[in-house]
């Protein structure tokens, strides 16, 4: 699949800001999408109550939610990869997730595996140990045909930063090749079903 | 010296005179089919836009009744098809748009109810019951009803509702911001 220019629309001016992620971790829940290992990002949302308002809308109605998910780059911004989520239901809402890829590239490469991520609001210094009961909202992450093209990017610039970081363009190669793979292999943690 | 023959008299004349009518009728006939292939084309398309799925939504009625752990809203809808292919209502939502701190609207959905007409005052009332099959070029007329908790706007006062209609191509629908006027039981108590 080739990568297309495209337009979001958005309802509100500040939406177009890609919210802060402040603190990253990763659950694995048995009994939850397969115990598969799913990133959770706390996101700086001091300007962004609704995203507030939209988990704690969350944990209050009947029904799952209902979430359009989009992988792909804002115009301008090299070296990182963005999720735009379109929230359709309980609440309507639109957020744009943006990533380093080099720094944060895990999380990406996790919420691929994992077909998730978890959502939490915080403000900067919040880490999920010190609350981990603190209210969250699963995202589940379809096939979207992004993983070819985040394999390419992925590769291209953990090889670009181990040059940078003085490795000759071969050691470069294979160096990004064995992160990744390592990557990979962590990542494919499951927390195993317990028969009853 | 040869004689001049008079031009009427001369069969090339007459050959290029019937030419030219020939090729004019020629063009009166292209520019007829023209304008009749054009025609074609635009009952045709008309033809093609009126298999697009689309639902016509019209509100006679808009009631809320506001009771201690949340508020009740009816709204009287006719639902029509105006296209030439059957539909049906697939999903029925009420988008309530609140007001948040810092003036940030926050916008919810919530799902139409038929059960909370079971036991309320709606004695002959149609409540229309999800899916809602509606024909080609027909109209169907009912109640969504919606429960809002207080609990789930936490509190706030409610800034504008639309009611959004689903059918089962997709393809989404949505009424004007709706005035609701509130309901009360006037018959004097016993």
């Amino acid at each position: 699949m080739k990568s297309q220019r495209t337009e979001l629309h958005l309802r509100n001016a500040y939406e177009r800001q890609p919210v802060r992620i402040v603190a990253d971790a990763a659950v694995s829940t048995r009994g939850l999408s397969g115990g598969r290992l799913i990133p959770l990002v706390i996101l700086d949302t001091s300007d962004r109550p609704d995203i507030e308002e939209y988990i704690r809308i969350h944990q209050t109605a009947e029904k799952p939610g209902d979430v359009n998910t989009q992988w792909g780059q804002i115009e301008g911004h090299e070296g990182t990869a963005a999720l735009f989520l379109s929230f359709i239901r309980p609440a309507e809402m639109t957020m744009i997730l943006e990533f380093n890829v080099v720094k944060q590239g895990i999380l990406v490469e996790q919420a691929l595996i994992g077909k998730g991520l978890y959502i939490q609001a915080g403000r900067e210094g919040d880490r999920l140990i010190k609350d981990p009961d603190r209210q969250k909202v699963l995202i589940e992450i379809g096939d979207t045909g992004f993983r070819p093209i985040w394999d390419k990017v992925f590769h291209k610039q953990m090889e670009a930063h181990f040059r940078s970081e003085g490795l000759d363009r071969h050691e470069a190669r294979r160096a990004a090749r064995a992160f990744i793979e390592e990557l990979r292999n962590f990542g494919n943690f499951r927390m195993r079903d317990i028969a009853q | 010296m040869p004689q001049e023959t008079p031009l009427i008299a001369d069969p090339k004349f007459w050959i290029s005179v019937s030419s030219a009518a020939i090729a004019c009728w020629s063009a009166f006939n292209s520019w007829g089919s023209r304008r009749l292939a054009a025609r074609a084309l635009a009952i045709g398309e008309s033809q093609e836009q009126r298999r697009h799925p689309h639902l016509g939504i019209y509100l006679s009625n808009g009631y809320r009744r506001y009771l201690p752990k949340r508020q009740l809203f009816g709204f009287l809808v006719s639902v029509s098809n105006p296209t030439d292919i059957n539909n049906s209502v697939a999903l029925a939502e009420l988008q309530v748009t609140y007001v948040l701190d810092g003036n940030i609207k926050a916008v919810c959905r919530i799902p139409h109810r038929p059960e909370i007409a079971e036991g309320a005052e709606a004695k002959g009332a149609t409540v229309f019951s999800l899916p809602a099959r509606i024909d080609a070029h027909q109209t169907v007329a009912g109640w969504f009803l919606f429960a809002v908790d207080h609990e789930l706007i936490g509190g706030r006062t409610i800034d504008s509702h639309k009611i959004i209609l689903e059918d089962s191509h997709g393809v989404s629908a949505q009424t004007e911001p709706i005035v609701v006027r509130d309901w009360t039981n006037e018959e004097p108590k016993n």
